[in-house]
């Protein structure tokens, strides 16, 4: 277990998560000045900073063998939950703090989807959510009334349910094939 | 330079810098909003570019025990830094060229000042010694994703004149305006002293001798002393704001007759929609016999309209309403008192009015803003009313503001 979360480079991953959230619930209402349009609030960076963090996470450096398909599997999907968890966790700091509902939620989605996009692209996922962060700061007018409640209602309970599958694929995907790493024969 | 592997590096810069250009299209059309966009588009590729050049010296780290013993394995982070901004000017250059293009294939025209999107190529340069710095200090994928969005913050909140130096841009509308070149100077010189000062951080500092050591530190402190004294200097002349002043642009875009529309020649894209608007409004004016000025022009900062002209102050709507349409014209001369400190609220109520009363005559239903407008609406089609717009006209045109009294509050 140790050597997985090291093989990760998981406790810095996770240090650098709860700095965000940590950081973030104590300044969630400070705007960031953005010249696209007026300035941002600190929380609604926050989803897409921690999924692009989280994107660190998803190669190892743990060699393949001696590992039994099943059991390296479980230690993906375990692993996956794991750190879409803390992200989640993180989030819902920053939503208690910001008086933001379904932060949570919206962070968990997009980090699944991060982890399932590491499949292909293994840490270049990282771009996700560096796409929603570039998104947010160039789009502060068009998004000025938005909230992660209002996405979450807009996206009713057929989009609410399209989108936990999409995630549940995703992390299944990762757990099945992992992520390709820069050098063979490694089990992430 | 770079081997053609690492190209793909410019991939993610150019789809930044498309969104940033392309996200709000209000500066389509002029060349001086080309050049600013572009200029304001590094405020999110530059961090985008910082973390590029953290992963280009990530990428070297491996190989330090062997680089950190020959001659010149001392200019490795140099050379990752020198990669990045290779791959920034030429997605600057490229993201130039996308807004020129942009601009002529919409009716273009104005002044620009193009000298100041080198402004954007110093930032570029700044942001890949930064992310080349930072990975070169602390090697990890961390740092990678970290460089980015911390030169981002560092510009949002880092302390004067730090700001001033990652963020060139975007302005805003540039219609009649132009930079100030003494104070667009002084930043320069700030970005190339910060860029010094990164420079020479990245110097292998434990690998000389001692009295290298002490020559290079006192290059150093004389750098940093260079480069505060410049930020001091900066801060002190104000270049926190930003310094605009008049340009030689005018409004000689013309189109139509009676009246006769000009904008200026940045926002001649707007023209015929303008024009199609003010014509209309001024068909509902005129059939009451309301005498309008034979020209109508865009309002511009610190200009005021020529003599015995109106102005209208000029979005970037295509569609607008007869109540718009109407409102436009509701300023037929440039009088001193709109810009008191205390504005002629009767006469913008007076604005209003007419605009309200032209819409109805349009078809439209017109919108009370008061109780008393709401009391006084069911009497908008009388002849009086009309014989007060007329007369109220006059006075909005010969600057006789203080004499304009609403229609409910006549005897």
């Amino acid at each position: 277990m140790r050597a997985w979360v090291v093989g990760h480079d998981g406790f810095r991953v996770g240090v650098a998560l709860l700095a965000v959230g940590l950081a973030v619930s104590v300044y969630a209402f400070v705007r960031v000045p953005s010249p696209y349009g007026g300035p941002i609030p600190m929380w609604f960076l926050t989803p897409p900073a921690l999924a692009t963090l989280s994107a660190l996470s998803v190669r190892n450096e743990i060699p393949v063998v001696g590992w039994a398909d099943r059991r390296l599997r479980r230690a993906r999907l375990g692993w996956a939950l794991a750190v879409t968890a803390l992200t989640g966790a993180c989030a819902a700091l920053v939503g208690a703090n910001a008086g933001q509902d379904r932060l949570p939620e919206l962070t968990m989605t997009l980090t699944g989807l991060t982890f399932g996009a590491a499949v292909a692209v293994g840490r270049g996922s990282a771009a996700l959510g560096a796409a929603c962060l570039v998104a947010v700061v160039g789009s502060t007018v068009a998004l000025h009334d938005l909230t992660p409640a209002r996405i979450w209602d807009h996206l009713a309970w057929p989009g609410q349910t399209a989108a936990a599958i999409v995630c549940a694929v995703a992390v299944t995907a990762y757990a099945r094939f992992g992520a390709p790493g820069s050098a063979g024969g490694l089990s992430g | 330079m770079i081997g053609r592997r690492r190209w793909w590096l410019l991939a993610p810069f150019l789809v930044v810098a498309g969104y940033a250009l392309l996200a709000n299209r209000d500066w389509v059309g002029g060349w001086a909003g080309a050049v600013d966009r572009t200029t304001g588009s590094t405020v999110l590729t530059g961090p985008v570019l910082a973390s590029i050049a953290a992963g280009l010296q990530l990428g070297v780290t491996r190989l330090r025990p062997i680089s950190e013993t020959t001659v010149r394995g001392h200019a490795v982070p140099y050379r990752s830094a020198a990669q990045a901004a290779a791959i920034g000017v030429v997605g600057y250059g490229a993201t130039l060229a996308g807004a020129v293009a942009v601009t002529l294939s919409v009716p273009h025209g104005g002044p620009a000042q193009w000298w100041t999107g080198f402004a954007g190529v110093l930032v570029l340069v700044l942001a890949a010694l930064f992310g080349a710095l930072c990975a070169h200090l602390l090697p990890s994928p961390l740092t990678v994703v970290a460089a980015g969005p911390t030169l981002f913050l560092i510009g949002a909140f880092g302390p004067a004149p730090l700001p001033e130096a990652l963020r060139f841009g975007p302005t805003g509308s540039l219609v009649g305006l132009q930079v100030v070149a003494s104070v667009y100077l002084t930043r320069f010189a700030l970005v190339v002293a910060l860029c010094v000062c990164l420079g020479v951080a990245m110097a292998p500092w434990r690998v000389y001798p001692r009295r290298i050591r002490l020559l290079t530190a006192a290059g150093a402190a004389g750098v940093v002393t260079a480069g505060a004294a410049v930020g001091v200097f900066a801060a002190g002349t104000g270049i926190g704001d930003t310094r605009l002043e008049r340009s030689a642009e005018g409004p000689t875009a013309c189109a139509g007759t009676a009246p006769t529309v000009c904008v200026a020649p940045s926002e001649r894209r707007l023209l015929a929609g303008v024009q199609r608007a003010i014509g209309r409004g001024a068909e509902v004016l005129r059939s009451a016999g309301v005498d309008l000025p034979a020209r109508y022009v865009q309002q511009l900062p610190y200009a005021e309209a020529p003599a015995g002209s109106g102005e209208f102050y000029l979005d970037d709507r295509e569609d607008r309403s007869a109540t718009e349409s109407v409102l436009m014209l509701t300023h037929p001369a440039s009088c001193p008192q709109w810009s008191q400190d205390t504005p002629p609220f009767a006469a913008l109520d007076a604005q209003q009015v007419i605009a309200e009363w032209a819409a109805a005559r349009h078809g439209e239903r017109p919108t009370a803003f008061s109780p008393e407008m709401e009391k006084w609406l069911p009497h908008l089609d009388d002849a009086a009313t009309t014989s007060w717009v007329v007369r109220t006209f006059d006075q909005l045109r010969s600057c006789d503001l203080d004499r304009i009294v609403l229609p409910w509050d006549l005897d």
